[in-house]
């Protein structure tokens, strides 16, 4: 279906080649994963196969590229259109129309098809993706899951034979991410279509997968049965950590597969404990953050109603819940971005909303799910200036913290330009200078790779140590069960959970880690847990 | 939920046909009647898309007006003689302004015509802000012909810009201050983000759309000629109305080469884009039945005498959409709870 023949592209005034004579080839009706750690070059390889690179982005590519015969040299990626459709990173940006239906029948619109073929083909898109309730809906309105059905939809209408995904479940809660996934395998299913996904998410994706790429990031590429690929590679989900750890063979990649390989492991664990977490109680330690009856409403509809909440001194509270349950609306309260209908946001005893410049930001750090918001230089090194200044802090403080962060970044570099780990690392820096006693994170995995996150979950722990306060809204279950010693659950805008991270965790069965669904009934969270524990006893 | 709604073009055709019938002021109680009945139809007919708000912005539009229009007429203008009923001091004027002074007598005629005057400006207003709060604008630039395809994909673009624009905005403000930047605002520093934002969503966009087939079927040589053809038929037209204005011979047959030449290069443009449309809107009995009523109303009050009879005619032609048309279809742009 599509071969790559001495395939080499580089960038104008890169330093180095993206890809160096690749030579692969994917037969049709595979669902293949690319992996590969941040800015190696995964969503290039993805728009290398229909054409968007070099076409739309400028580089120079050598070699051949055919899907399904047609070369992407000689035609464009709109002629492409009726062979491969492709789903960006973030779906809403790629709407053009302003209704579900009308963007389902855009493409084909252009692509000239009769009236009534498009009448019958949305209809039976809608159902195929389980659209048909939300045929009359605004796009904006659609919800983050919501929106990547209808990109998917849109792309289907046209009948391609190859769909390409980025990063397809990045920003989705556990359940809509399993709802996009199931969707993709059934499309290869009963369609036979050849589906790519480029992922980070691995411990999502992983079930699915027929074969894997994995970008090596120094031009070259591996391509190989997901047992293998993951036999080799350091970034894996827990459930294959555990799995090398364990010396299992097969190689599990599924909690189903790890599970029947378990049970020795299983009776060894009974007679350990976990380490317990160690939970700052609120009767000795200062509260930092005090939320008394929160109640936010943005026109007609309400965000939060009534949360209460208090935050001492180096806890890790996480903020779980769906798209849309509120949990930016709660963090933003903290910083006085989210407009308050009534109750009371305290930090350190005075209104969040009160404060303002080096007062509010020695307090509480905030750092954003899209963390370019928070940039407005032109370099790296105008950002940490700028930090300096604003947190009246010694010249070069933050970027010795970046540099820390990040050994190797180019001062010159233009912020849009870092991938998505290295933005992360550079808007925590800027945070960091001002050495806040509450550190807020919304979101903060998103374009994370495996490495890039234990990264940032060593920061938090360090944090931590160190009795300063982190609060994160994530989807990521691997990450809350590594650094929260807390977890909120939001739903429509109500806390219906509040406990400690083993007990919120452990008792349900779609927010679970991988390993304490590997271990259940033992009451295990972390891979990291587990080897401690066996080296103590 | 599928409901269909009336062809934009016979709502404006609507619209016109009650703005033509105010201008030729067929009397006080006509004017009064077709206010009421285009309130009529709005309001049993109209979406809850934004534009259905055009109505309220209209009737204020021409309540203003209507005031503008009875201050000048009464402190403003040529004497009318008549029936006395107050007098305003007068303002003396120069003697080259005679026969027009500020201020005098108030006759009750003067009132009366000043008002029927007012009442025209409303009603036209109130006309067309009721086609425009009916006419879906998305569906009317889908019914123009393909070769405006581009323009209208262009325009619906454009309307989500200034929400894409407002929301960098907040963005950068929220960033300053996330960032305790008490700076003075600098001009460089909110405009380089909120420019590259849109730059950002340009080429998104731009990405999008190409991986969409946008373009796929436009073979360029036909629509290159077709747009030579439309070019020189803009060049004839001027031609012609230069003409016409100084009053030179031949107005007439360059009015008419260049007319079709513009019909000629909108066919060969056309031809040359194959693009369908998904559920093109449709004429059907309800619109014939508009349009037909919009051009009865216009003949009735070009050619018939006011009288009661006429007046009770053209109320019933102007609320005719009020029976055949369909209700607005419903978007659902609020998530409900």
């Amino acid at each position: 279906m599509i071969s790559f023949n001495q395939v080499s592209l580089i960038y104008p005034q890169a330093q180095r080649t993206i890809f160096n004579e690749l030579t692969f080839s994917v037969p049709e009706g595979e669902l293949l994963l690319i992996m590969g750690q941040t800015g190696s070059g995964k969503s290039s390889l993805l728009k290398l196969i229909n054409g968007l690179v070099p076409h739309h982005t400028g580089g120079i590519l050598s070699g051949e590229i055919t899907v399904a015969g047609r070369s992407t040299r000689m035609h464009r990626p709109r002629e492409l259109v009726d062979l491969i459709g492709i789903v960006g990173q973030s779906p809403a940006d790629g709407f053009v129309t302003d209704t579900v239906e009308e963007e389902i029948a855009f493409g084909m619109e252009s692509l000239g098809i009769p009236s009534e073929v498009m009448r019958k083909r949305v209809e039976e898109t809608l159902d195929l993706l389980g659209l048909a309730q939300l045929r009359n809906r605004s796009l904006s309105t659609l919800s983050g899951g919501e929106a990547q059905r209808v990109a998917i939809a849109a792309v289907l209408t046209m009948h391609p034979k190859v769909l390409l995904l980025d990063e397809p479940t990045s920003a989705l809660d556990p359940i809509a991410a399993e709802e996009v996934l199931s969707i993709l395998a059934r499309l290869v299913h009963d369609l036979g279509l050849t589906i790519i996904i480029a992922e980070h998410r691995l411990e999502r994706v992983l079930q699915f997968v027929d074969r894997i790429i994995h970008v090596l990031g120094d031009g070259q590429v591996r391509l190989g049965l997901p047992e293998e690929i993951m036999a080799q590679s350091s970034s894996a989900p827990p459930v294959v950590l555990l799995g090398k750890d364990q010396d299992w063979n097969p190689l599990p990649l599924t909690i189903r597969d790890a599970r029947r390989l378990a049970q020795p492991l299983r009776d060894k664990l009974a007679n350990l404990s976990p380490p317990i977490r160690k939970t700052p109680s609120k009767k000795t330690v200062p509260l930092i953050l005090e939320i008394k009856k929160l109640v936010v409403e943005y026109e007609k509809k309400v965000a939060l109603r009534g949360i209460d909440l208090e935050v001492c001194e180096g806890e890790v509270v996480a903020i779980m819940g769906r798209n849309g349950a509120g949990k930016s609306s709660l963090l933003g309260s903290t910083v006085g971005i989210t407009p308050i209908k009534s109750g009371q946001v305290l930090l350190n005893g005075a209104p969040a909303a009160g404060l303002n410049g080096k007062a509010l930001i020695s307090l509480v750090g905030f750092v954003p799910q899209e963390a370019t918001d928070l940039l407005y230089g032109e370099s790296v090194l105008q950002e940490c200036t700028f930090a300096d200044r604003d947190s009246q802090v010694d010249p070069g403080t933050t970027y010795k913290i970046l540099s820390q962060l990040l050994p190797d970044i180019t001062q010159s570099a233009h912020p849009r330009d870092l991938s998505e780990g290295q933005r992360l690392c550079l808007v925590l820096a800027i945070v960091l200078a001002a050495s806040p006693k509450l550190l807020i994170l919304d979101e903060p995995t998103r374009g994370l790779d495996y490495s890039a996150k234990l990264r940032l979950i060593k920061i938090l722990r360090a944090m931590a140590d160190e009795g300063r306060s982190v609060i994160l809204a994530t989807h990521d279950v691997e990450l809350v069960a590594e650094v929260a010693t807390r977890v909120i659950f939001l739903a429509e805008g109500e806390k219906i959970a509040d406990g400690s991270t083993l007990e919120i965790l452990t008792s349900s069965p779609a927010f679970a880690p991988q390993i304490s669904k590997i271990l259940a009934p033992g009451k295990w969270l972390t891979f990291s847990e587990i080897t401690s524990a066996l080296e103590q006893s | 939920m599928n409901q269909r709604s009336l062809h934009p073009f016979a709502w404006w055709a609507w619209g016109l046909g009650i703005a033509v019938t105010a201008s030729q002021t067929p009397g006080t109680l006509a004017l009064i009647l077709l206010c009421i009945g285009a309130a009529m139809v709005v309001y049993s007919k109209k979406s809850d898309q934004p534009w259905a708000k055009a109505f309220a912005i209209g009737i204020r539009l021409g309540l203003i007006t209507f005031v503008i229009r009875m201050i000048f007429g009464v402190s403003l203008s040529v004497p009318i003689p008549g029936n006395t009923l107050f007098t305003l001091p007068t303002i003396p004027l120069p003697d080259w302004m005679a026969g027009i002074r500020i201020g005098g007598p108030v006759t009750s005629e003067r009132l009366a015509i000043t008002a029927t005057e007012g009442l025209t400006f409303f009603t036209l207003i109130l006309a067309i802000s009721a086609a425009s709060a009916l006419a879906n604008p998305k569906q009317g630039l889908r019914a123009l012909p393909g070769v405006m395809h581009q323009a209208g994909v262009a325009l619906i673009i454009s309307t989500t810009l200034i929400p894409h624009f407002v929301t960098s905005i907040q963005r950068v403000k929220q960033a300053r201050r996330l960032r305790g930047d008490q700076q003075r605002i600098a001009f460089r520093k909110i405009a380089v983000p909120i420019f590259e934002d849109s730059l950002q969503r340009a080429i998104n966009l731009g990405a999008a759309m190409e991986s969409r087939g946008y373009g796929f079927n436009d073979s360029s040589t036909g629509r290159r000629f077709g747009s030579q053809i439309l070019l020189s038929s803009v060049v004839v037209i001027t031609i012609g109305v230069s003409l016409f204005l100084a009053a030179i011979e031949g107005a007439g047959i360059a009015f008419g080469i260049g007319m079709i030449l513009l019909v000629a290069g909108l066919l060969v443009a056309n031809k040359s884009t194959k693009r369908t449309r998904y559920r093109p809107q449709v004429w059907k009995g309800a619109e014939w039945v508009v349009v037909a009523t919009s051009i009865t109303l216009i003949n009735l009050v070009l050619f018939q005498n006011e009288s009661i009879f006429t007046t009770l005619a053209i109320f019933i032609l102007a609320i005719s959409p009020l029976f055949v048309a369909p209700k607005e279809r419903k978007v659902i742009s609020e998530v409900s709870l």
